[in-house]
């Protein structure tokens, strides 16, 4: 009986001493990614703009530096435009314009110029924008367009001016 | 009369021997041997979350860090051994170094971890797999600069399996 005891602990011995495998620990990893939107370029126009008051069109002005928006991609903004001098406060921005915009004479703070506002880079002229992540820049294709009729009324002076808003809504 | 005092002595002699049978002691040693096998078991998952990112706030990356570990996995190991630990993750990734991608859909974005290996079991009940000392598992996650910046809005989500081999 001893002799048999003895045998059994030996064979249980080199048994738990083999390799028995592993084990395994699992660990679960979320992240939440939120809306973000920032200003990759400044938009800027020509200073001065020339306001022919002979010419008979509608007279339509490109800025010398696009306003360009990085948004989280697929991510749907809109731009808001407001006027310094004008009645425009807040307007959605479309490639069709935003009007009750006006540039005023500094030193003939009388004296305006009524002009829309374009933001022509929109998706189905509903002032939608698309965000196209952070690595590409989306332009808001900003532009001024002044009605002939306003532009033929305008009196001549050097300072007309005017400061636009634009705030990006995600 | 000389023949039957021979007799009486032969018989006490072995009274005697079996007397001291009973009286005395015996010490048996009964040699018993046991190994302490190697071996580790796992509990409940862990949970690494980066909480909410914006590709902006966040276009730097984030540093490796523990602190996204916010349930550590339970892991039991044999006290005093060392075990190897490999990692995979679910949607790519192996051991420690950055392939590792959380997913929504076919979205993806790209992390790296970095764990210690071997970890050095504590026993039955202290668990390894956190960052009390060196020797633990002392799991950590990051991003690099911009591995957000095309990621849409959402909720992103993958699963690290590690492996403690014994």
């Amino acid at each position: 009986m001893a002799v048999f005891t003895v045998l059994s602990l030996i064979i249980g011995t080199v048994s738990a001493g083999t390799p028995a495998g592993f084990a395994t620990a699992i660990v679960k990893v979320n992240v939440q990614v939120l809306v973000s939107c920032q200003e990759a370029q400044h938009g800027l126009f020509p200073s001065p703009l020339t306001i022919d008051t002979e010419v008979a069109g509608d007279q339509t002005f490109t800025p010398s530096a696009d306003e360009l928006v990085r948004c989280t991609n697929g991510t749907v903004f809109t731009v808001k435009v407001s006027s310094a001098n004008g009645t425009a406060l807040d307007q959605t921005c479309t490639s069709v314009g935003v009007s009750g915009m006006a540039l005023r004479s500094v030193s003939w703070p009388g004296d305006s110029i009524e002009y829309n506002f374009m933001c022509s880079g929109d998706t189905g002229g509903e002032g939608n924008f698309t965000g196209a992540g952070h690595t590409t820049a989306r332009a808001i294709g900003i532009g001024i367009k002044v009605l002939a009729a306003n532009a033929q009324a305008a009196l001549a002076h050097a300072d007309y001016s005017d400061t636009v808003t634009l705030t990006i809504s995600y | 009369m000389k023949k039957y005092f021979v007799v009486l002595v032969a018989m006490v002699m072995v009274i005697a021997m079996v007397n001291g049978a009973f009286a005395g002691t015996i010490t048996p040693k009964v040699q018993s041997t046991a190994v302490v096998a190697n071996g580790c078991s796992t509990g409940a998952d862990g949970v690494l979350d980066f909480g909410t990112l914006d590709a902006v706030t966040n276009a730097g990356g984030i540093a490796e860090s523990a602190l996204y570990v916010t349930t550590k996995p339970i892991i039991y190991c044999t006290n005093g051994s060392t075990f190897a630990v490999t990692a995979a993750g679910a949607n790519g990734g192996t051991n420690v170094g950055s392939g590792y991608m959380l997913k929504k859909g076919t979205d993806t974005i790209t992390y790296s971890i970095s764990y210690v290996t071997p970890i050095t079991g504590k026993g039955a009940t202290v668990n390894v797999g956190g960052v009390v000392l060196g020797t633990d598992l002392n799991l950590k996650a990051g991003f690099l600069a911009g591995a957000l910046n095309n990621a849409p809005t959402g909720t992103y989500t993958d699963t690290i399996t590690f492996t403690i081999n014994y």
